[in-house]
């Protein structure tokens, strides 16, 4: 009696302790992706406390730490394509190949992989306290996993991760973007004169990343077939369409609601105390993965996606806001139509048109609709995500209805027109799709 | 089969005192960010406004705009710190939530509704 108990005691001890990716096996489908997630959050209180880290360079460092893990675990996915090939310059040359034979331990990899691109692609202003978070995660991670399976087979996976994680950031090097967080407002810049143009809204005196439009973009069909229509005519003419839409941001902000002052809060993702819009939407991504109790491979395949997705939307509407360099409406309303407004939200420095949040939302909701819906965006989902920020939970029933939200947010908080939103919105989606069909993803 | 059947009905329901008791736990932690984060944009605010008339105003008064600015600037800090702070002791206790007690899209449902009410009576709108 005494033994059966026993037995019976370690088989329960043995199924609820031994977990999947404690165990060694081909396919990193079967590995858990925790650890992962854990990475992702980091990357956002890292963005969030060093300096330089706006917008564009935040969605630039999600999408590099995205392939850096993609990349690291894709040799153990059956027949799964590399990026190296299909992402403009990035040479199939240029990354190192797995020993044929040989065992990986596919979170072992990752966790290399994600720890050494971080330290990387922040290194010139990365806080010692970061740094050693980075050391501390990895190092737990690796001794949690290594020690089951011997310092062999553990050096060699934490190598390729490492390995790989290098031949990433040689490429990130190259895209015009490297390090331009140390001058994030490149200066100096001849600003263009034409009448509507921008001007700064507060202490900025100059825009933010004005050449950010000739980064190389992940995919040059992001840009080039995302671009929109110009905006309507700059007319000072209180008939004009421009002043119409001016107008409508002007009655919106004096008429706005408690509820449309909290929207244009809640999606605000200022610098610095948050991990700006491009860390909000990877944060919708980790709490969709864990809901779906996605593997290592959904998971990398959903971040990779989004931060391909985010790092060229950031660019795509970079080019448009310099190629028009449109003034923001809070400019436009002081000189013509009061000058005692003022706006719910700061006004970001640098110019309207388009909207750099409906950009980046729509292209995020494209991705969560190919990863979650059959293609109709309908998923009933609540955005527990900015609690930590002081802000209560949103809900949603469908992808398209939040990113919306999102985009009309900067409306409500009286800092873009109609029309940036609804391009900006345009492009995002454009762009979403664009990730998902040029490139060859594995079938999940 | 015993041991197994309790797993089953204990992994599967959630008692009324521990969804109060972590309900009120979120939402404590969660009025003290809403607090700060409410501080945060007065703040800005105010910042910006200053700057606003900063650049409008005539040279002459611009020492006591510049001043005011200084001050204003000086809070930035400690409330970007208390927000971290803060930040992090909700991250930490909602991943502990989530990932022990809340592990299903219903469980956490729930506790979203507890949640809810208990902001209702600590820190309502």
């Amino acid at each position: 009696m005494k033994n059966a108990f026993l037995i019976l005691f370690c088989i329960v001890v043995s199924f609820t302790t031994c977990k999947k990716d404690e165990m060694i096996d081909d396919s990193p489908t079967q590995y858990d992706a925790s650890l992962v997630y854990d990475w992702f959050r980091l990357e956002c209180t890292i963005v969030k406390e060093t300096g330089g880290f706006f917008p564009p360079q935040a969605a630039r460092a999600f999408g590099y730490t995205s392939i850096a893990l993609y990349e690291s675990i894709v040799p153990g996915i059956p027949q799964a394509a590399s990026l190296a090939g299909q992402l403009q310059d990035f040479n199939p040359n240029s990354i190192p190949k797995i020993e044929i034979g040989k065992e990986y331990h596919w979170s072992i990899v990752a966790n290399a992989a994600l720890a050494t691109i971080m330290r990387q692609l922040f290194e010139k202003k990365i806080s010692p306290e970061n740094l050693t978070r980075i050391a501390d995660l990895e190092n737990k991670n690796y001794i949690q996993l290594s020690t089951k399976f011997g310092s062999e087979l553990g050096f060699r996976s934490a190598n390729f991760g490492k390995s790989m994680a290098n031949a990433v950031f040689q490429f990130s090097k190259t895209d015009g973007g490297h390090e331009q967080y140390v001058d994030p407002f490149q200066l100096p810049y001849t600003w263009p004169a034409k009448t509507g143009s921008w001007i700064p809204t507060g202490a900025a005196l100059n825009p933010l990343a004005p050449t950010w439009q000739n980064c190389r973009p992940f995919l040059n069909s992001d840009i080039t077939q995302s671009q929109p229509l110009a905006h309507v005519d700059y007319s000072i003419e209180n008939s004009s369409e421009f002043y119409k839409e001016a107008m409508n941001v002007y009655n919106i902000v004096t008429n706005a609601t408690a509820e449309q002052k909290e929207i244009a809060r809640f999606w605000a993702d200022d610098p610095f105390n948050t991990c700006t819009p491009t860390g909000h939407t990877f944060n919708i991504l980790t709490q969709l993965l864990e809901e779906n109790n996605a593997d290592l491979v959904k998971a990398a395949v959903g971040y990779a996606k989004l931060g391909i997705a985010e790092n060229d939307a950031f660019i795509a509407c970079w080019k448009t806001k310099y190629d028009y360099f449109l003034l923001r409406p809070v400019t436009y309303i002081k000189q013509n139509i009061d000058p005692k407004f003022a706006t719910i939200i700061g006004t970001p420095p640098f110019p309207a048109y388009t909207s750099g949040h409906a950009t980046e939302i729509a292209a995020g909701a494209r991705i969560f609709t190919d990863m979650f819906t059959d293609g109709d965006g309908n998923y009933p989902f609540t955005d527990r995500t900015q609690i930590q920020f002081g802000f209560s939970v949103r809900n949603f029933d469908n992808f398209n209805e939040m990113a919306q939200e999102c985009a009309d947010s900067r409306l409500y908080g009286g800092i873009h027109y109609n029309m940036d939103n609804l391009n900006g919105l345009k492009m995002g989606r454009s762009i979403g799709d664009n990730v998902i069909k040029k490139i060859n993803w594995p079938s999940l | 089969m015993i041991l197994l059947m309790i797993c089953v009905v204990s992994c599967n329901s959630i008692d009324n005192n521990q969804l109060d008791r972590d309900s009120q736990l979120l939402a404590g932690l969660y009025c003290k960010a809403k607090e700060i984060r409410i501080r945060r944009f007065d703040l800005a605010d105010r910042i910006r406004f200053t700057e606003d008339t900063l650049i409008m105003k005539e040279f002459k008064s611009n020492f006591f705009y510049q001043k005011r600015l200084d001050s204003l600037s000086a809070f930035k800090e400690p409330l970007t710190n208390l927000t971290k702070i803060l930040s992090d002791s909700i991250f930490i206790t909602q991943k502990k939530l989530y990932s022990k007690i809340y592990n299903s899209p219903e469980k956490k449902n729930l506790l979203d509704l507890a949640f809810k009410q208990a902001v209702e009576k600590i820190c309502p709108d």
